[in-house]
């Protein structure tokens, strides 16, 4: 997994690229160390060109958006689509962390 | 023979009847004899038929009543099939099938739920963990600090002990300060390391744990525990079944309700076919009331031709005819036509069957 991040107004969009399992642990700590530190209020975590999730990932979406709350910032997800859009269905992330498929 | 006959005929001829009371010119005992002989043996054949008729006809209503019956327990079971296609028993409750899948998709994500539910406290453990590493690896750059602090404290107590000696003089005191600034930094650097150790021992611990769940979870992984693909490609199966489970559903209750309308139907026709048969008891009684009438007459020219001109005589065999009659529509046919429309005596009603003694029945 490799991620990037992007800064607009108001919002900061994680970018996630590749796959998001358990082996990306790590990265994905780096990531949600930087989301605290974000200076935006608006956290959105951009999955269009993720190509894979795991329970795992699942788990690591929900510590992300655990963090960002405690940091006051709000979060979202955005961009889903295809396999990844059918996990978090199955998962029913949309009743924790606003889901928003890809347009 | 042929004398006295001509005889009789020349006395009958002259009288207007026969020497035995028989009007003269009658068709008398040759054609007597013919006619009770024709009426008789038809009333015998007409007699059979009825019988064979009737014999039929009530195997034929036992066959059908047996059909009607056949028929009313197979919509029966039908009805009951109708019932228990859709359901099956669990645990002596009856379950509907079309709720299985509901049931198969609701364990499916409780299984879900609990396996996310520990990946996310998995997560969340290990990245707790690893920020407590943090912080112990941050203790331990204190200690380095402090054991370098320590180090140089030592040394500039050693210098002072040093000077204090080349000084001479008051150097009791600067003696006193050295020689406890050094036992100070043994402590220190025991403290140090009785740190360092139990920083140690807890790195060890956590890293130990640490170790252990991505262990666990790397096992997961080459299970495929993980990959949460598999529930949707079952949830999607479950899916499809549930359509398809509904959909037959449907055709076999659509299937079985025709089958059950046709056998109603079908025990209605016959039920008709068994009404209408009832003519038979009708055609008997008909049939009797000819043969009666016909015995009547036969017993009459055979008994008492002589009484062929007695209109008493022919009036009580008119009577005796029509009193023999159990249906009233054939008796009153027979009354208008012997007593030429005389109602019957007494006012009896024409649907009485006082004569008869057997009900009409159909």
């Amino acid at each position: 997994m490799e991620y990037r991040i992007t800064e607009t107004s108001g919002r900061s969009t994680v970018h996630i690229v590749g796959m998001l399992t358990f082996d990306d642990f790590s990265n994905f700590k780096s990531a949600i160390g930087k989301i605290q530190e974000l200076p935006a209020a608006e956290v959105v975590i951009d999955l269009s060109e993720t190509k894979m999730i795991d329970s795992a990932g699942i788990g690591m979406l929900f510590l992300a958006s655990d963090k960002a709350k405690a940091a006051g910032k709000s979060m979202s997800i955005r961009g889903v689509s295809g396999l990844v859009e059918k996990v978090l269905g199955v998962a029913k992330v949309q009743d924790i962390i606003p889901v928003s498929s890809a347009a | 023979m042929m004398e006295e006959r001509d005889d009789m005929d020349a006395q009958g001829g002259a009288t207007g009847f026969e020497p035995d009371g028989t009007p003269a010119g009658l068709p008398r005992s040759a054609f007597a004899r013919l006619v009770v002989s024709t009426i008789r043996t038809a009333n015998d054949i007409t007699r059979e038929t009825v019988e064979e008729v009737e014999e039929s006809t009530r195997a034929l209503s036992t066959l059908f009543s047996q059909l009607i019956e056949n028929s009313e327990v197979q919509t029966s079971r039908l009805g009951d099939l109708v019932d228990q296609i859709g359901t099956i028993k669990k645990d002596g409750q009856a379950v509907d099938i079309v709720s299985l899948p509901h049931i198969l998709q609701e364990s499916l994500e409780e299984i879900t739920e609990r396996i996310l539910a520990l990946s996310r406290q998995g997560v969340t453990l290990i990245y707790s963990l690893d920020e407590i590493l943090d912080e112990v690896s941050e203790l331990s750059s204190c200690i380095d600090e402090i054991e370098a602090i320590n180090r140089q404290t030592r040394l500039l107590s050693l210098n002072a002990q040093i000077e204090s000696e080349r000084a001479g003089g008051n150097s009791g005191g600067s003696k006193v300060i050295s020689s406890e600034m050094h036992g100070l930094s043994k402590r220190i650097d025991s403290l140090a390391e009785r740190m360092r150790n139990s920083i140690g021992s807890v790195s060890g611990k956590i890293n130990v744990v640490i170790t252990s769940i991505r262990d666990e979870y790397q096992k997961m992984s080459d299970i495929g525990a993980m990959d949460l693909t598999k529930q949707i490609d079952a949830k999607d199966h479950i899916e499809s079944l549930l359509v398809a489970l509904v959909e037959r559903n449907n055709l076999v209750t659509e299937a079985l309700n025709q089958s059950t309308a046709m056998s109603r139907s079908i025990s209605e026709d016959i039920n008709e076919v068994v009404m209408s048969m009832q003519f038979q008891d009708r055609t008997k009684q008909r049939s009797e009331a000819v043969v009666m009438a016909f015995d009547a007459i036969a017993e009459f020219l055979d008994s008492t031709p002589a009484e062929m001109v007695d209109e008493t005589a022919c009036d009580a065999l008119s009577h005796q005819i029509i009193d023999g009659i159990t249906l009233s529509d054939v008796r009153n046919r027979f009354r208008a036509e012997l007593l030429d429309g005389v109602d019957a005596p007494d006012g009896q009603a024409e649907s009485d069957d006082s004569g008869g003694g057997d009900i009409e029945l159909f």
